[in-house]
């Protein structure tokens, strides 16, 4: 390196102090590239962190666990388990369950049983000696410990009461100990509560069932040995009860949330490449503006290889410098995302507390890696070309101009076919769960637009300039000359700022007919006239008993009561649901559109007499399952399969739910009670009326959340727009980012062509017109990264609804335009590039011509 | 018809960026008197620095004297407005330069037209016009070539169509030959005599080439800002 | 007297339970009830602690001796019966156990001790007839007869009890004083002489073994074991038929006896109660205990001057000292021994279970 370093002096270090501001834009750009892709990378990884946690800590010394595929393991599991005792192995049983407090938080309720419990998780009292009496306090009825941080948060203390939301009414229990948050009360981040397991399954209506046992196995014990005792359990345990390693959970959560993150990411690598196309054009003006330099050095001797170094050097320390940013900002923007609302994913996936951010190695490094590999690379081209510079003559820019000139077609040529491939790459399937193919597809259109764009420029400059020139005068000529005149940079921009609009376009389609069709579906889905559900914080958690199902049958002024009922179950540690309803009450209102149009009341009827089940979109994607098709249950009394009757649109749960009539579900999982209650009135009862009604029969015994239609409707729209409020934030930094690139474009391309603004002066056009010039330029430049960025837009827009979302999500959406949403933030880039034109334009305009004249 | 010049006492001072005191300024022109009568051929010689350039370009009311006067038909070109001196720029003084100076992403036919555009000329005449200088150039095939696409005295020549199209009355030519081999050069100079002659046009050449001082009717000797005649 | 461990539990218990006797369940003994069986040897939900305990010395076809013990308790944790609860986990009773057998001739000696609360899999009592379980360690009564079978690593129990006398009630008709406290009384009946017939086996290796057992059976709700930081506790079995249960209480200085009782059983089952001056315990030898540092008695001379009754009380084994850190936590002696008339006087031989508590760690009452 030694005949490299004295390079850096004269070719970068100097020029870096006089370009101060694109350069200081460079790593901006860089940054907000890698701190997108930080943010959702930590983000995730907070979340599926503090879940991966929260199933050690629970887990403890488990070496095996056994979770139930169906609504929960029949007690008796325990005693079929029995003969583990005499080999070492102790039986740890535990109830849990979500639920919320009195005053809003959201807590895990774990019921223990506190004589065999130690055996397998820690507790640590926060008075001096723990010991297992104050363990034993929990076996009085409705008594709880509590982690210290928690009871600090709500003002508990040993004695004091806890009101937590359950069985449909507010119960107050007892706070029986404070623990200190070390061993299982680090669960959920301290946002856990324990009780005595009968408590628990009393207060949650769980009567007969656990929800885990975990199997403490004896020390020592070889890899073989395990195995054949995991074997051995697994026989001996009853139908649609599992039993492996307790991590197992954390792998289904990672693949709940799997799709979620990977299409989070692939625009957050959008991001991050319209950042990157800083590096090449800070690289490539300062090549440009160095050339005589370089020339210099060249021909005192240093070598082409020195040359390509340096500035290879230079795109990695942008590329470090931008990632380093960019990593402080994504934890920033990861944190704010966690506190904001505890996440997207964590509001549809895991009910529970917020995760604290977790920054994660791992995630860490692959955004600090993509930045500076991104940067490395788009400085390649630019540092190939410093490397190239005649020591002997210096080529004039014109001829460079010119030889790019020529790579026009072939690069629109390799353009069209990258389209060609992005259009092939639609049609396969999913790999593993995942539209990989799709995502391909999203990039190969970004990549072949982006090669469309230096013949999108050469072709619209050419194509418009007469009538241009006369409509706007010769300054559009001046703006169209200038921008064929330094392609290499301009059509960079182009495509940067196609980019971001594409990216914009594309998710706001998306998005925008994603809503449009939740819309339609919530109008024709959610008909009745009140909605009844446990009262609890924003979430939907708890059951309501059964007493309540009962009640509403028989109050006056109900015409019918639709019960709402599940539980979620996984095969093969793939999470679903299985849910319920009264089929008699869906047939008479058909309010439960099919996936394929057919009739609702026919399908439902048929399913109720034949004691078949109707399955959603997602489930009917994910597991590949058609009408006609038998899907299997794991009813309480072994494996049951039901033929599927119809498959119906669902857009509430992307894991796919199983659906059966209410009275089939009760007898497969002996469950009763329910989540919800959708309420039809009789004609002439108003919704305020039978409200009334509900409260005065059940008097204050149960905490009950009544919902109108209209209310209910404007609550799932406003979880929708909270759902995608992150994207748009995604699309906004984009767009910024792209904006911005036209900004030190046009501030580049001013500071290059200060000659022939100079010239333009002789030939006496005014400093307005230079100016005006300028601005052309810009607009001509955000019209063609619109343009190509509509088009690529609409283009990833469709891959996404049609490819990406069907194979990740399994939903049908109907293409709907967000036309006026997209006008604006079109015009918004428009108006934004017009501003950043505003000082390139100003220095063009202050431009001296006897001055630049005479630098010859 | 071409212009009158005159140029009265013009002295222009450089900061030198010294401090204040001995070589704090440097004297560009010191103090230059003379007079044109339209259609003069005057060549300005001298060697680099001194002044030349200068001179041109105040001319050229691209710059304005630090004292002095310079009138071309009697206005004074250091009253005018910026809007004044544009159109000044446009439609009485047209320059040509030693390394042609045509705007490289423009073809011939454009950059000839720029001027006429400029000017507010629509857009079909103005095509004409500069079809019609770029024939009177010799190069009526080079209308869509591209500045690289020519040789130097091809560039050279657009450049004089250039700054002849719109009809001046005073061309600036700042060693137009400076950068052509003897041939070329000789074949710009001999367009411009013609062209001037057919015109009428005032014409200031400044260069050091002896041989092109020759055409001149009128030969001014410029040395340390001075004129000696 | 092994009201020890589970009155220990119980007061772990009570400290933050409320009050003894607050709520419905548990209640005082009553002297004017009656005790009748078989009802009686199953489980008194009345009563806050109660425990059944078998020790036992056997003989295999090859003349090896062992001796066993098999607890089972049950202390109240809910101070209401669990009616209004639906959970079948709702929480009335622990369930500890611990069974012990002393391989003489080996000279080993093992034990393993179970804890459980209501609930499925775990362990179970009745109150209509002897039938207690904690996993898969049971007793129970069946037509007259008891059977017992526990397991432990790859050894097995499994016997068959006749009682050769009828139950023994100590105290005023089974009533027990177990400290100066007067609530501190228990309900106390006992099988002195039990035939035991089974098999001891051990892996693959299974020996029929015939013997003599004693069972006690103790249920109360009162402060039992109240001021006292452990006790002795003696059943000697005698080869002329005679039975003898003997007790003594140490108060809080830990030396003093505070309180003692027992009973002799004759040969008929007859049984008189032994008042403290009926008879003398001599300590003649201690053993200290190499992993608790326990100092505890290890030889004794007993006499009972009327019953014309000199006995010395050797271990079998030094080391039969139970550390129960899962269950009970608390760390005691119980072990068989061996019964030689003291030299000089008329006494039969026999054999004997005796059982100490308070002589590890800082007393038997601070442990749980």
């Amino acid at each position: 390196m030694s005949r490299v370093a004295p390079l850096f002096g004269p070719l970068l270090l100097r020029p870096l102090r006089r370009d101060r501001l694109r350069f200081a834009l460079t790593v901006a750009g860089i940054a907000v590239g890698v701190a997108t892709m930080a943010a959702i990378l930590l983000a995730n990884a907070s979340v599926l962190a503090s879940f991966a946690a929260t199933v050690d800590v629970v887990a403890g010394k488990a070496g095996l666990t056994v979770l139930a595929d169906g609504p929960g393991i029949p007690e008796e599991t325990l005693a079929r388990l029995a003969w583990l005792r005499p080999r070492g192995v102790a039986l740890v049983p535990a109830v849990s369950a979500t639920a919320a407090l009195e005053g809003g938080d959201v807590v895990e309720i774990l019921g223990i049983d506190p004589v065999t419990d130690p055996a397998v998780r820690d507790y640590r009292f926060s008075a001096d000696e723990t010991t297992l009496r104050q363990l034993f306090a929990i076996f009085q009825k409705d008594s709880v410990l509590v982690p210290a941080p928690l009871a600090e948060r709500l003002g508990l203390s040993e004695g004091s009461e806890l009101g937590v939301f359950a069985g449909g009414s507010l119960r107050r229990l007892r706070v029986a100990g404070i623990l200190r948050l070390e061993g299982a009360a680090r669960a959920a981040a301290g946002s856990i509560v324990f009780a005595d397991i009968a408590t628990a399954q009393e207060l949650f209506a769980r009567e007969g069932f656990l929800d885990r046992i975990d199997l403490v196995l004896p020390q020592g014990l070889e890899a073989a040995s395990r195995a054949a005792l995991e074997e051995s359990v697994r026989e001996s345990l009853p139908a649609g009860v599992t039993v492996g390693r307790p991590e197992r959970r954390t792998a289904t959560v990672d693949r709940m949330v799997r799709s979620f993150r990977v299409n989070l990411t692939a625009l957050g690598l959008i991001a991050l490449l319209v950042g990157t196309y800083f590096v090449y054009s800070t690289l490539s003006i300062s090549v440009l503006r160095r050339r005589t330099d370089i020339g210099t050095v060249r021909a005192l001797g240093a070598s082409s290889r020195a040359v390509f170094l340096v500035f290879l050097a230079e795109g990695a320390a942008l590329g470090v410098l931008g990632s380093l940013l960019g990593l402080a900002l994504g934890a920033g923007m990861a944190k704010a995302a966690l506190a904001a609302v505890g996440g997207t994913a964590t509001d549809f996936y895991l009910p529970q507390a917020s995760p604290s951010l977790a920054l994660e190695p791992r995630a860490l490094l692959t955004a600090f890696l993509t930045g500076l590999v991104t940067s490395i690379l788009s400085a390649l081209a630019p540092a190939l070309e410093a490397a190239h510079v005649d020591p002997a003559t210096t080529l004039r820019h014109g001829s460079v101009e010119a030889s790019r000139r020529r790579a026009v077609n072939p690069l629109a040529a390799a353009g069209v076919v990258l389209l060609f491939l992005a259009a092939l790459a639609t049609r396969p399937g999913p790999v593993g769960g995942l539209p990989l193919f799709g995502f391909a597809a999203v990039f190969l259109v970004v990549a072949g637009v982006s090669l469309l764009a230096p013949f999108a420029v050469t072709e619209a400059a050419l194509r418009s300039d007469r009538l241009a020139v006369r409509l706007l005068g010769v300054e559009a000529r001046i703006a169209r000359a200038n921008l064929t005149g330094s392609l290499s940079r301009t059509a960079v921009a182009v495509a940067a700022l196609s980019m971001g609009i594409s990216m914009m376009v594309a998710v706001a389609v998306m998005v925008g007919s994603f809503r449009a069709t939740v819309v339609d579906w919530v109008s024709e889905t959610l008909k009745a006239d009140l909605f009844v559900a446990p009262e609890g914080g924003s979430r939907a958690l708890g059951r309501l008993p059964e007493e309540v199902v009962g009640l509403l049958d028989r109050l006056p002024g109900v015409a019918s009561v639709d019960p709402f009922l599940s539980f979620e179950a996984t095969t093969g540690g793939v999470p679903y649901t299985v849910g319920s309803g009264r089929f008699a009450v869906v047939a008479a209102h058909g309010d439960l559109p099919m996936a394929d149009g057919s009739d609702t009341r026919e399908t439902v009827r048929r399913a109720l007499t034949r004691n078949e089940a109707l399955v959603s979109e997602p489930y009917a994607v994910k597991f590949g399952v058609r009408p006609g098709d038998l899907v299997t249950l794991p009813a309480l009394d072994g494996p049951v399969a039901l033929r599927v009757a119809g498959v119906y649109r669902d857009y509430s749960n992307d894991r796919g739910t199983v659906t059966v009539d209410r009275a089939l579900f009760q007898r497969l999982f002996r469950m009763d009670g329910a989540k919800s209650l959708a309420l039809r009135l009789v004609p002439g009862v108003s919704p305020e009326e039978a409200r009334r009604r509900i409260l005065a029969a059940t008097r204050g015994r149960f905490a009950l959340r009544i919902q109108t239609n209209a209310s209910l409707r404007d609550a799932a729209l406003a979880l929708f727009d909270r759902t995608f409020a992150v994207t748009y934030a995604l699309e906004a930094v984009a767009v910024a980012v792209a904006v911005l690139g036209v900004f030190s474009t046009l501030l580049a391309l001013v500071l290059e062509r200060r000659r022939e603004i100079g010239l333009l002066r002789v030939l006496g056009a005014s400093a307005a017109r230079v100016s005006r010039a300028v601005r052309y330029e810009a607009a001509a430049l955000s019209a063609l990264g619109i343009g190509l960025g509509i088009f690529a837009g609409a283009a990833m827009g469709w891959i996404l609804i049609h490819v990406v979302n069907k194979q990740s999500f399994g939903w049908t959406i109907r293409t709907d335009v967000p036309w006026g949403f997209l006008a604006g933030a079109l015009g918004l880039v428009v108006l934004a590039t017009l501003a950043a034109a505003g000082r390139p334009a100003r220095l063009a305009a202050a431009t001296d011509a006897a001055a630049v004249l005479k630098e010859e | 018809m071409g212009a009158k010049v005159e140029v009265e006492g013009v002295r222009k001072v450089w900061g030198t960026g010294r401090p204040e005191g001995e070589g704090a300024v440097s004297e560009a022109l010191a103090g230059v008197s003379f007079t044109l009568e339209p259609g003069d051929f005057v060549a300005l010689l001298g060697p680099s620095g001194c002044g030349k350039s200068t001179l041109l370009n105040l001319l050229g009311a691209l710059d304005r004297p630090t004292s002095g006067r310079v009138l071309v038909d009697g206005r004074d070109l250091s009253l005018l407005s910026d809007t004044g001196r544009d159109l000044y720029r446009r439609r009485t003084a047209a320059t040509v330069f030693q390394f042609f100076n045509l705007l490289p992403t423009m073809t011939s036919l454009e950059n000839v037209a720029l001027p006429l555009l400029l000017d507010g000329i629509p857009l079909a005449e103005a095509d004409a016009r500069a079809g019609a200088a770029l024939a009177e150039v010799g190069l009526p095939e080079k209308t869509g070539s591209f500045p690289w696409q020519l040789s130097g005295g091809q560039m050279q020549r657009v450049a004089v169509a250039r700054a002849l199209v719109a009809r001046p009355s005073l061309l600036l030519a700042d060693e137009p030959t400076g950068n052509l081999d003897s041939r070329s050069g000789e074949r710009v100079l001999d367009l411009v005599s013609n062209l001037v002659a057919a015109r009428g046009v005032t014409i200031v050449l400044a260069t050091h080439s002896t041989e092109a001082a020759a055409r001149a009717s009128r030969v001014l000797r410029l040395r340390d800002g001075r004129l000696e005649e | 007297m092994k009201c020890s461990l589970a009155a220990l539990a119980a007061l772990v218990l009570l400290s933050t339970a409320r009050p003894a006797f607050a709520a419905d369940r548990f209640r005082p003994l009553d002297p004017a009830t009656p005790v009748t069986f078989p009802r009686d040897h199953g489980a008194h939900d009345d009563a806050r602690v109660e425990w059944w305990y078998v020790t036992g010395h056997l003989n295999d076809s090859e003349g090896r001796r062992s001796g066993f013990q098999l607890t089972f308790f049950r202390t109240g944790v809910s101070d209401a019966l669990p009616a209004s609860r639906t959970s079948s986990f709702a929480p009335r009773d622990l369930h500890l156990a611990h069974f012990a057998r002393t391989d003489v001739d080996g000279k080993t000696f093992r034990y393993a001790e179970r804890i459980h609360r209501d609930g499925p899999g775990g362990a179970s009592t009745r109150s209509t007839h002897l039938d207690v379980a904690n996993e898969d360690w049971t007793l129970t009564e069946l037509g007259g007869k008891l059977t017992l079978r526990a397991t432990d690593r790859d050894e097995t129990l499994t016997l068959l009890l006749t009682p050769l006398k009828a139950p023994v009630l100590h105290g005023e008709n089974g009533l027990s004083r177990k400290a100066p406290d007067p609530d501190a009384v228990s309900r106390y009946v006992s099988f002195t002489r039990l035939k035991a017939e089974g098999w001891l086996t051990r892996g693959s290796d299974a020996r029929a073994v015939t013997g003599t057992a004693w069972m006690d059976h103790e249920w109360g709700s009162g402060a039992i074991g109240k001021g006292t930081t452990g006790w002795d506790w003696f059943s000697v079995q005698l080869e002329d038929g005679r039975d003898l249960m003997l007790y003594l209480l140490r108060g809080p200085d830990g030396t003093r006896t505070l309180h003692s009782s027992g009973t002799l059983v004759q040969k008929d089952g007859h049984s008189t109660p032994l008042a403290p001056t009926d008879f003398t315990v001599e300590v003649t030898s201690r053993w200290t205990s190499p992993r608790t540092k326990g100092v505890y008695p290890a030889r004794w001379i007993l006499r009972v001057p009327k019953a014309n009754l000199a006995l010395e009380v050797t271990p079998l084994l030094a080391d039969q000292e139970l550390v129960t850190d899962r269950s009970t936590r608390v760390t005691y002696w119980e072990g068989a021994c061996a019964v030689r008339p003291l030299p000089g006087s008329a006494s039969p031989a026999g054999q004997a279970y005796v059982e100490l508590t308070g002589y590890a760690g800082k007393g038997a009452l601070g442990l749980f």
